[in-house]
């Protein structure tokens, strides 16, 4: 797991109170506050931003929520998931969505 | 009305303190001494009250006779806004559609207090119908279409919906056709006013369709957005009608709007709630009698409640 320090990386939602949220059918499409852009989720994507809506999260933590039995799989399984979650957050930070905490600090 | 306004007393209007449109959602006050254009907006603006010139006016326009050396003094015609020039002069013979391609840029530059959509809208017991399209997709002609057969006519070219309260707005001016829909449209409502058509302008040969008395004594009435339809005219094709889903008619209704992005949230909000409030179909069709019946069933079963999954 990524690590600043000793501290596990975690990511949180950029404007939580202020961002926009509309469920159609299957799709999720949300407002971003900052930009003024309106960006369609997919369900791996939704499931990620939905998870963080109850705050900042490691990506540990997220496995444990969006992966069904995320608990108890192998470390071999863990690095993918790993691998597939962060590339979500990379993309939604890229929509200015998400945020690490540590940019925060910086 | 209009109508009844000795053509003298027009141009004279039109040459001193203008004449007066209300459209509903804004009010012009045009000047000008083309010749042809006073008979031609006398024709498409017939149903429209005459008004008192002193009141207030949304947009002020002339448009002026021009000659320009390099043209050989070809008569153009120049389109000044509130005393500017934002277009290059057109054809003299091009006056009505050149007003109208004005207004239409009045209307996409400055009513930035409601949510704009390229779309028809029409009404039907105070139910409004939304025709969102891209140019080349019939839109124009469903909704003059649609119009013959009894909607009321909010606008042929924006959908004006008002955010927050959430209501279609009226602005009632003629329906612009092309090209081949002037002669389609024509035989389909032979009883419907059309002005003189004005060949070889830049979007081909053009025609326009008088709103009716009953659109124009409605224009101040807002309609309740209840059906949203994607039309696609293709030639000789059978009608089809599918339902589109929410996520895709949000797409499709907010790249359609003209001013999504300078809204921003309250555009986004005034959009998840016209595409959650109103069904959404995707009409083909090849036949406007038959998608006028189609729109019209669509709108009935619009107001049915919604079920489970649809």
């Amino acid at each position: 797991m990524e690590e600043v320090g000793t501290v596990p990386v975690r990511w949180r939602i950029v404007l939580p109170d202020r961002v926009r949220i509309v469920r159609l059918d299957d799709a999720v499409i949300v407002f971003n506050p900052l930009s003024w852009q309106t960006h369609f989720l997919n369900e791996a994507a939704w499931c990620v931003f939905d998870a963080l809506r109850s705050g900042p999260m490691t990506v540990d933590a997220l496995i444990g929520e969006c992966v069904e039995g995320g608990d108890g799989m192998t470390s071999e399984d863990r690095n993918e998931w790993t691998r597939i979650l962060n590339a979500h957050l990379a993309e939604l930070a890229a929509m200015g969505l998400v945020m690490r905490d540590d940019a925060v600090a910086a | 009305m209009i109508a009844e306004l000795p053509v003298a007393e027009l141009r004279r209007r039109l040459r001193n303190e203008g004449l007066s449109l209300d459209c509903g959602l804004i009010r012009v006050r045009v000047r000008g001494d083309v010749p042809g254009f006073a008979e031609a907006l006398q024709r498409l603006y017939g149903a429209f009250p005459l008004e008192c010139a002193n009141v207030f006016h949304d947009v002020t326009v002339r448009l002026e006779r021009k000659r320009r050396w390099r043209d050989r003094l070809r008569p153009y015609v120049q389109f000044v806004l509130d005393g500017d020039a934002p277009f290059d002069a057109l054809p003299a013979a091009h006056h009505l559609p050149m007003f109208e391609w004005g207004i239409n840029w009045c209307v996409a530059s400055r009513c930035h207090r409601y949510l704009l959509l390229h779309a028809g809208t029409v009404a039907r017991d105070g139910l409004g119908v939304l025709i969102p399209a891209v140019p080349g997709t019939g839109k124009s002609t469903l909704t003059a279409a649609l119009t013959a057969r009894g909607f009321r006519l909010l606008s042929d070219e924006f959908g004006v919906v008002r955010l927050r309260v959430h209501r279609l707005l009226p602005l009632v001016r003629p329906v612009s056709l092309k090209n081949e829909s002037i002669a389609v449209f024509a035989r389909f409502a032979p009883e419907a006013v059309i002005g003189p058509t004005f060949h070889g302008t830049r979007k081909g040969d053009v025609a326009h369709v008088a709103p009716t008395p009953q659109s124009v004594a409605a224009r101040a009435e807002p309609a309740v957005p209840a059906l949203i339809v994607f039309p696609q005219f293709r030639k000789g094709a059978r009608l089809s009608v599918e339902p589109v889903d929410a996520g895709l008619a949000f797409v499709k209704v907010s790249g359609n709007a003209f001013n999504y992005e300078l809204l921003g949230e309250r555009a986004f909000e005034a959009v998840a709630r016209l595409v959650q409030s109103c069904r959404c179909y995707r009409v083909c069709y090849g036949e406007l009698e038959e998608a006028v019946a189609a729109v019209d069933e669509l709108l009935a079963r619009a107001v049915q409640p919604l079920a489970v999954g649809q």
